[in-house]
């Protein structure tokens, strides 16, 4: 079967802004249909990735190809209207002076087909996004979220090669955020478009994507599924930037290789076990210094579930009722740990000491 | 960029890099975008015709002589020659005096407007917004029919009441002149306070009153401080444009040999021309506006605060109690002396049918007004070339600050913000050493005919156009435009179809103003109008300088209505705030 071409490809993509790298050598390859996201804090280079892939950045090395065919790279630059690309916008950038048809329209009139056609589309993807009947309204008559809706269909009328998303979302207000970055994912998925986010809210990301591209300083950290992302973490960036985690530093007392784990020897006192990729298990040598993530979930308070490893005691230092759960801070051997207890009766009062076990399997040396 | 870096030799090949980084990109962009490369290059070459080839030539001129060799001369001339230095010491007086007297009446007028309860405070407003629109070389000619030391009304009435022996008052002198010059700016200090106080934060105030202070010192010590920018900004304005003025200065001062700067340049330009030393005594005129406009540049950096917080709320006026009429009382002297006084003296003597003529309904003829359907008068001609020249110069000017606006804006072209500055320049020029500047440069192709002055209207005008523009595009999300291209729209038509409209009221707010400044124009006029190509404003002055004072003064009504009307269309098109001054 032939080999068909991946839908976008970044090679070794850079972009220097004066003496600072803001993409530094990022490679990605999207396939046809997927969702992709890129995630990071403000200044990771993924919102310059973005309008590189757009073409409103010229990348000044490295290669974009869309659809197999060369787009840009240092010396050259397709202009963004000849890219065939739908983009929304941050702040939406819905013409104030323009109705909703004409905005949704604007696309296809450039395009140059007929008036039925575009009626035709318009409505269709009006209709795709939940707003129908408002082609006559003013962007200044229409809320926050409804702005956004148009500014999507405006994308995906033309039927684009591919999607492009800055922040969507996040101008919403937090309900409404939630509700549509379901409706989002549901579109997308409808329609099959591959699609390229940018968002710093890891929750957005885990929601939205088929895979997560995790980046810091311009350059990407991991690149996975959004469930392995958030377990597996590549690096101690990503592994307190998606979720909340404990970074623990200790060294290798004994590595065993079949069941995918390290023995690990740190202040806590008694060595304890922690899982860890197969790959990186293999450089691992007795005396390495390593870091190890417990999340708050990896961490059992007085025998709430066993565990092959040792108990520590611990001083419960803050203790907050968050609905759900109680989020608890512990101060074991001097460093703060943040765990929680699901069940309001089980909650420890503050200043007693209390048990700890870390969960060999959720535990995992980064 | 600057880079306060140690090793230099690291910064200079940054700087290397980032221009070749700079260029290379540049040419692949205008290869794939030519449309809008060829555009901005246009612009570009214009705005250096217009602007930079003259600016060079009136510096070039004034460093050699008429045989042309590299002298000194010239600039010794003007600090020697006692001709000159005395329209130099007069033009230092006028920069001194008229912005006092401008800040005495104005901050007063702008705080009781602005922040108490005196009434009527919308007229005075709408007055002194008249005071500023009506040229001052032609309220000038009501003044000399008012004051004029033999002749002049008021003091034929003063002597006929006190029965004095000599007319007590003379309008042909320093005094005369400042008076006039400062009954004309004085909205410049007006508008730029009542612009920062009508946004003031009252939160600071209410909190000087919280803690003790009573009104004035309120006022004195919180209020003044904060619009004290503002203040500055207004000063400077005041002082740049009485060191520009002509109009005036040659109606009151030629007849009595008194000189300033500006109209020993005009006697300097009449035949025989001197123009290396026309030229020369330019230049002191272009060193003292920079000089200004750097000292503002600098102390408005040094201002760390801002008033413009969002309105929380108006400020709540103050209640002058019984001082309210006390107040008018003094607002209303200042709009009776610059504008009711002057302008009806005007219309009275439009309408008289002699000069010297007692105000009586017997002597008033509609007649003088004959003269602008009269083939054999220039005034015809001089309507036609105003309103042509007006409307081409709006226009041009208007399509070509776009372009401009684009490239400051919108582009990551380097050397951008010297296209800024450009620009800036004609803002601070005086308008008579552009006139002479544009007169050496193009007086050899374009010798009398009207597209000399049209150069000289353009490259004045730009900068109004300029920041319209820009504080439009300014409020325009640099999205809305990317929107466009994204959905398949070239550069131009992205331009055209987002762009522009979305501009629309800075567009015709800009249109309107260039419009109504070009037919008041007299300055640059003056020296490059030849006969046949007068426009209205070089017809009051020639009527002037004739003595038929009457036709003179029917033109002036004619272009002070002009004015006003103009003024109020824009208005209407942005609604308030056209009128602020920034």
């Amino acid at each position: 079967m032939a080999d068909l071409p991946h839908k976008l490809e970044l090679q070794n993509l850079v972009k220097m802004f004066g003496e600072v790298r803001a993409v530094d050598g990022v490679s990605l390859q999207i396939a046809s249909g997927e969702s992709v996201v890129l995630l990071g804090p403000s200044g990771c280079g993924k919102t310059t990735t973005l309008r590189s892939v757009a073409g409103f950045i010229k990348p000044d090395g490295g290669e974009i190809l869309l659809d197999g065919k060369k787009i840009a790279d240092g010396a050259s630059s397709l202009p963004p209207e000849k890219r065939r690309l739908g983009m929304v916008f941050q702040n939406y950038a819905v013409w104030p002076h323009k109705s909703v048809f004409q905005n949704v329209a604007y696309g296809l009139v450039i395009a140059k087909l007929s008036r039925d056609e575009i009626a035709q589309r318009v409505r269709r993807a009006l209709e795709l996004v939940k707003m129908p009947g408002l082609e006559d309204r003013m962007p200044g008559e229409l809320s926050g979220g409804q702005q956004q809706r148009v500014a999507l269909a405006r994308a995906i009328v033309t039927e684009p090669s591919m999607l492009l998303l800055d922040e969507p979302l996040s101008n919403l207000d937090a309900g409404l955020r939630e509700e549509m970055r379901f409706e989002l994912k549901e579109l997308q998925e409808r329609i099959g478009m591959t699609t390229l986010y940018v968002t710093h809210d890891q929750e957005e990301a885990l929601v939205l994507a088929d895979r997560i591209v995790v980046m810091n300083k311009g350059k990407i950290e991991q690149v996975d599924v959004p469930r392995e992302v958030y377990l597996h973490p590549a690096s101690r960036f990503v592994a307190t930037f998606v979720g909340v985690t404990n970074l623990l530093d200790a060294t290798v007392d004994a590595v065993d290789a079949k069941a995918g784990r390290v023995r690990a020897a740190s202040a806590l006192g008694a060595p304890f076990w922690a899982s860890s990729r197969k790959d990186k298990l293999q450089t691992l040598n007795k005396g390495d210094r390593i870091a190890v993530s417990v999340r708050p979930e990896a961490i059992f308070v007085n025998g709430s579930a066993p565990s092959l490893n040792p108990k520590f005691r611990a001083r419960v230092q803050k203790s907050a009722f968050l609905g759900n759960r109680i989020d608890l801070r512990l101060d074991l051997k001097g460093q703060e740990f943040r765990c929680q207890v699901p069940k309001f009766d089980h909650a420890p009062a503050l200043s007693h000491e209390v048990d700890v076990e870390f969960d060999s399997e959720l535990a995992w040396v980064v | 960029m600057a880079t306060t870096t140690i090793d230099g030799g690291k910064a200079l090949t940054g700087l290397r890099r980032r221009i070749t980084l700079g260029y290379e990109a540049f040419q692949t962009s205008a290869r794939r975008e030519p449309v809008k490369y060829l555009t901005m290059l246009v612009g570009v070459v214009v705005l250096a015709a217009l602007v930079c080839y003259p600016v060079y030539l009136l510096f070039q001129f004034s460093l050699y002589n008429a045989d042309g060799k590299f002298t000194f001369a010239n600039y010794i001339a003007v600090f020697s020659e006692p001709g000159l230095l005395s329209a130099m010491k007069n033009s230092l007086i006028l920069a001194f005096f008229v912005p006092l007297i401008c800040l005495l009446v104005g901050l007063p007028a702008a705080w009781l407007v602005s922040r108490t309860d005196m009434p009527m405070k919308g007229m005075v407003r709408a007055f002194a917004g008249v005071a500023f629109i009506v040229p001052s070389f032609i309220s000038v000619i009501a003044w000399i029919f008012l004051m004029a030391p033999n002749s002049g009304k008021i003091n034929k009435l003063l002597m006929a009441l006190f029965g004095l022996d000599a007319p007590p008052i003379n309008i042909f002198s320093m005094g005369g002149l400042i008076f006039v010059e400062s009954m004309h700016f004085y909205p410049l200090v007006f508008f730029a306070v009542t612009a920062a106080l009508d946004n003031i934060d009252p939160s600071f105030e209410d909190a000087a009153r919280n803690l003790g202070a009573g009104r004035v010192r309120t006022a004195v010590t919180v209020t003044l401080p904060l619009v004290a920018p503002a203040i500055l900004s207004g000063l400077i304005l005041c002082i740049l444009d009485a060191l520009a003025a002509f109009g005036a200065p040659a109606a009151l001062g030629f007849p009595v040999n008194i000189h300033v700067l500006t109209t020993k340049i005009y006697t300097l330009l009449t035949y025989p021309p001197q123009l290396q030393l026309a030229a020369a005594v330019s230049i002191p005129i272009i060193f003292f506006t920079a000089l200004c406009l750097l000292c503002q540049r600098w102390w408005l950096g040094r201002t760390k605060f801002t008033t413009l917080t969002g309105k929380i709320g108006k400020a709540q006026a103050v209640e002058l109690g019984r001082w309210r009429w006390v107040a008018f009382g003094f607002c209303f002297v200042v709009i009776f002396f610059s504008v009711l006084l002057p302008l009806s003296a005007l219309i009275i003597l439009s309408l008289l049918n002699t000069f010297g003529a007692d105000i009586a309904f017997k002597n008033m003829v509609l007649s003088n007004y004959k003269i602008f359907f009269d083939d054999t008068f220039i005034v015809w001609q001089s309507v036609q070339n105003s309103l042509k020249l007006a409307f081409a110069t709006a226009t041009l000017c208007v399509l070509l600050s776009i372009v401009y606006v684009w490239i400051v804006e919108r582009t990551k072209i380097p050397g951008r913000s010297l296209v800024t500055f450009i620009i800036m320049i004609t803002f601070g020029f005086p308008a008579v050493a552009m006139g002479v500047g544009i007169l050496i440069g193009y007086i050899n192709i374009l010798y009398g005919t009207l597209l000399i002055i049209f150069v000289a209207y353009m490259a004045k005008m730009i900068p109004f156009a300029f920041i319209f523009m820009r504080n439009a595009a300014k409020q325009i999300g640099e999205e809305l435009e990317e929107a466009a291209r994204i959905a398949g729209a070239t550069w131009m038509r992205s331009v055209r179809d987002v762009t522009v409209p979305l501009m629309k009221t800075g567009i015709w707010v800009g249109w309107v103003l260039i419009f109504s400044l070009c037919l008041r124009e007299l300055a640059m006029s003056v020296f490059l109008a030849q006969p046949g190509t007068e426009v209205m404003a070089v017809a009051v002055y020639i009527y002037l300088e004739e003595g038929s004072v009457e036709n003179a003064a029917a033109i002036s009504v004619v272009i002070a209505l002009l004015s006003v009307a103009t003024v109020m269309i824009a208005r209407k098109i942005a609604g308030k705030g056209t009128l602020e001054v920034s």
